[in-house]
């Protein structure tokens, strides 16, 4: 066997992988990073199911429940998803599909992994020096008089936003920059239109995060006096801040598993995207659209009445360009040569569970309903279904699609759809007992509950063992590919887009010769 | 990739004038705000303020940052990034005067002198 | 003074696209720069819109004087920065770093005056509530002083970033780095700076010419 070189080999050595501009390793690095972040979340998720199979106290204190439900979000929300797709499949692929050789500033993003870890050291800084039990959401006044570590975790976050920031702006100048000579926006594929999306709403709302917990800060150290109402300030105003950059990052984490799941289906449809003008113009959209909905997260905070309708309102514009996009997934499909792999099934899934999710949001919006259903298991299985059933579904399909491209292994197809299996059907039992729960009367967040709902809690942690299960058999068919894989040809799946055109493993330069000019577009089936 | 930035040495200079310009208005601008400042014209004082730094911040943006003479697309993100503080802006406003009670402190239940209070261990849970 | 060659960066075809690349990625920082400052300008709207009285009678302890000198002096540095990117741009070395050490000498001014009004409001207690012990008619007359501190050192800290970066472009400028075909971090910084003037801009009126 000759070995040829590509980026995993060209440089050997730990530093050449701590000190690379190389955006395939600091692709590769984010990955790992983002994987171990889910690995301890998924952990905390596991112990509070766990705790939650009966009604009495099992294995968590009530305090110990507060402060892992807290560590489970802000991991899963700050160290998984927001950077997820973006800084790992994004910075692998985004300069491949462009076809040039690096993205606009190779420092900066090496610059943003760092930031990243930093923020990441910070956050668990604070698990060990007395943890946090505020929930994610950090709302005032409790988080600025409650006592625990809550400082180093918020400087944590607000780290972590800068990370994610300079991601944001090395996308934006990259797209408009560094593409092939040729190819022009509407030659772009979807995942590239949905990364810049992406990328706006990281810099226009990931520094309203940051100073909101700047100023939670000092709140908690000098008093300000305009969140804590003992102090003359406004609680409320504390949420509008927090959910103008948290709901838009909602659509950080969903838009590029929009995109994700457009290249799959395209590639094991074998056909051109459906819509395709109308699926780029909709991610736009979504990422306008998502700054004018933020106030249906206060409908029963104290907002006021006025607003609160306005905010109803607005948010069912949301479901007009998802909508759309769930849509033309599915007009895709017809009439195309389907190829049943791995990949595929998680893009099914996803439609389906997006799906439900994305209903679900409708329901939440609506404001009479909301009364009823705000703060109970029914809104924590409404955004699982989207987050989890839609983003990190739409992970797995990445990783599955990408996977040879990135390590030049196959895995073990049996295995993979083993664990498609049991993930699915985990996820299903986990989260659809909790819609149940929650049209019940569930509150979230509560340690114990009345005996009637035990049953359905019992079925729920249920679900979240066969969900471990999935992942750590995907975990070990994984890792046996990168021991003992078959190689990876230059396209298994005989797709038509860019960055199958180059080896597997890409070379450190991307393509053996940069691609002087590009005319073909990315779903170019037909002609084919 | 051709290292050939001979060929763009040509960036467009931008006419002293115009530096010299702006650096007058804006001092002459700051003048008229203090002065206007200093009559009482009730409620107007504020928007007489906010139209003059308004007119200052065009100067700036338009001839200082050399806006009059950018890309297409750059203007477009400093107007976007205006927009979105205005709305940012606006909703809240728009809350805060729809809402009725939440803000006024008629009832005294502000009281400066009685520290932020931290929740101790014992307090919490104690059911647990 | 000698030329050090600029060379452009592997990944880019040409000087154009690396210029053009960079100052979107600075309109970009700038832009997100504007959405960090926004959250302190709502919560000022907010909290004056509701409590007008007591933004009057606080705005009293404030001395506008010191804030006008503020204004002419950063609106000088604004224009002795501009000043600096076009002697670069002609490649006048010389008058690029005198430009550049006017500019530093004036955010250093800045922050001269800014510390006394500082000094002056921390012996008299005008301060957040938890040190504060100012005399005054309303009882949240410390939620302004939060924000005024709050705003103002913010753009303070912007102000000291900004002189340490003036005084990295010093030092390239007399390596010779700057001249009519590479003038980037010049061109960026002085962006970055226009920007901090701008929020000053506004900080003027808003905290010290109400009504």
């Amino acid at each position: 066997m000759t070995t040829v070189s590509n980026y995993i080999n060209a440089k050997k050595g730990i530093l050449s992988w701590i000190f690379t501009i190389d955006h395939k390793r600091i692709g590769i690095m984010y990955l790992g990073f983002v994987l171990l972040a889910f690995f301890l979340g998924g952990m905390f998720a596991l112990l509070l199911r766990l705790e939650l199979i009966t009604p009495n106290e099992l294995i968590l204190t009530a305090r110990q429940y507060n402060q892992v439900f807290t560590l489970h979000g802000a991991i899963m929300v700050f160290l998984f998803i927001i950077p997820s797709i973006p800084a790992t499949f994004g910075n692998f692929f985004l300069p491949i599909q462009l076809g040039t050789i690096d993205v606009a500033f190779p420092k900066l993003n090496l610059a943003s992994l760092w930031i990243y870890v930093l923020g990441a050291i910070f956050c668990f800084y604070s698990i060990l020096s007395g943890s946090v039990d505020t929930g994610w959401t950090f709302y005032t006044p409790y988080s600025s008089t409650a006592g625990g570590s809550i400082i180093p975790m918020v400087t944590g976050v607000f780290i972590l936003g800068f990370s994610s920031i300079l991601t944001g702006i090395n996308f934006i100048v990259t797209v408009h920059k560094m593409r092939a000579p040729g190819l022009t926006w509407f030659k772009l594929p979807l995942f590239v239109w949905t990364l810049y999306a992406t990328a706006i709403i990281q810099v226009l709302a990931t520094p309203v995060l940051a100073i909101t917990l700047l100023l939670l800060v000092l709140e908690k150290t000098m008093g300000l006096g305009i969140f804590d109402s003992a102090l003359g300030g406004d609680p409320v105003l504390f949420q509008h801040f927090f959910w103008f950059y948290s709901h838009p990052a909602v659509y950080i984490m969903i838009l590029p598993a929009m995109g994700v799941i457009s290249e799959v289906v395209a590639t094991f449809c074998k056909k051109e995207l459906f819509g395709y003008r109308i699926m780029a113009y909709s991610s736009l959209a979504i990422a306008i659209i998502a700054f004018l909905v933020w106030g249906h997260h206060l409908f029963v905070s104290g907002q006021s009445p006025f607003i609160t309708m306005l905010f109803s309102l607005l948010t069912f514009l949301v479901g007009i360009p998802s909508g759309i996009k769930v849509f033309n997934w599915i007009a895709t499909m017809y009439a195309g040569t389907i190829n049943m792999k791995t990949p595929f099934l998680y893009f099914l899934s996803f439609i389906f569970l997006f799906t439900v999710g994305g209903f679900t949001g409708v329901v939440l919006g609506t404001l009479s309903l909301d009364i009823h259903l705000h703060d109970t298991y029914f809104v924590v299985a409404h955004f699982h279904y989207v987050m989890m059933g839609g983003t990190v579904m739409a992970f797995l399909a990445g990783l599955h699609y990408w996977w040879p491209k990135m390590f030049g292994k196959m895995y073990n197809e049996v295995a993979a759809i083993v664990a498609f299996v049991f993930i699915f059907i985990g996820f299903n039992v986990t989260f659809f007992s909790q819609f149940i729960l929650g049209a019940n009367g569930m509150p979230r967040r509560y340690y114990n509950y009345i005996d009637e709902f035990q049953l359905l809690h019992f079925t729920s942690t249920v679900g979240s063992w066969l969900l471990a299960v999935g992942f750590f058999i995907s975990l070990a068919y994984f890792i046996s590919s990168l021991r003992s894989g078959k190689k990876a040809s230059e396209n298994p799946w005989e797709s038509s887009a860019l960055e199958w055109k180059t080896a597997s493993p890409p070379v450190t330069q991307n393509f053996s010769t940069i691609p002087k000019r590009i005319d073909s577009g990315p779903y170019d089936y037909d002609k084919a | 990739m051709s290292d050939s930035h001979e060929e763009h040495s040509g960036h467009f200079i931008i006419p002293l004038k115009f530096y010299v310009m702006t650096l007058v208005a804006l001092l002459i601008l700051t003048v008229i705000t203090v002065l206007v400042a200093q009559i009482d014209l009730g409620p107007l004082n504020i928007y007489v303020a906010m139209g003059v730094a308004a007119i200052k911040a065009t100067f700036v943006i338009l001839f200082f940052m050399g806006m009059k003479w950018e890309e297409g697309f750059n203007i477009l993100i400093f107007i976007g990034c205006t927009a979105f503080l205005g709305l940012f802006l606006a909703f809240i406003l728009l809350d805060g005067f729809t809402r009725t009670g939440v803000y006024s402190n008629e009832d005294e239940i502000i009281n400066i002198k009685s520290p932020v209070k931290i929740i101790s261990d014992t307090d919490y849970h104690n059911s647990h | 003074m000698n030329i050090v060659k600029h060379k452009v960066a592997h990944h880019f075809a040409n000087a154009h696209q690396e210029f053009s690349s960079a100052k979107l990625g600075m309109w970009l920082f700038l832009a997100q720069e504007v959405l960090f400052f926004s959250a302190l300008f709502v919560a000022y709207a907010i909290f004056r819109a509701l409590n007008p009285e007591m933004f009057i009678e606080a705005h009293h302890h404030l001395s506008w004087k010191m804030g006008a000198l503020n204004t002419v002096v950063l609106i000088i540095s604004s224009f002795t920065m501009v000043m600096s990117v076009r002697s670069a741009q002609l490649s006048r070395q010389r008058s690029t770093f005198w430009y550049l050490a006017a500019t530093f000498f004036c955010a250093l001014m800045f922050m001269v005056v800014k510390s006394f009004e500082y000094y002056e409001k921390i012996t008299h207690g005008y301060l957040p509530s938890v040190w504060f012990s100012g005399e005054g008619t309303f009882e949240n007359l410390h939620i302004f002083f939060g924000i005024y501190f709050t705003m103002t050192g913010l753009h303070g800290l912007h102000v000291l970033v900004g002189m340490g970066l003036i005084i990295w472009l010093m030092i390239k400028t007399v390596k010779g780095h700057f001249y009519a075909d590479y003038f980037t971090p010049l061109e960026n910084v002085g962006l970055y700076w226009h920007l901090v003037d701008l929020v000053w801009i506004f900080l003027f009126p808003l905290l010290y010419l109400i009504g």
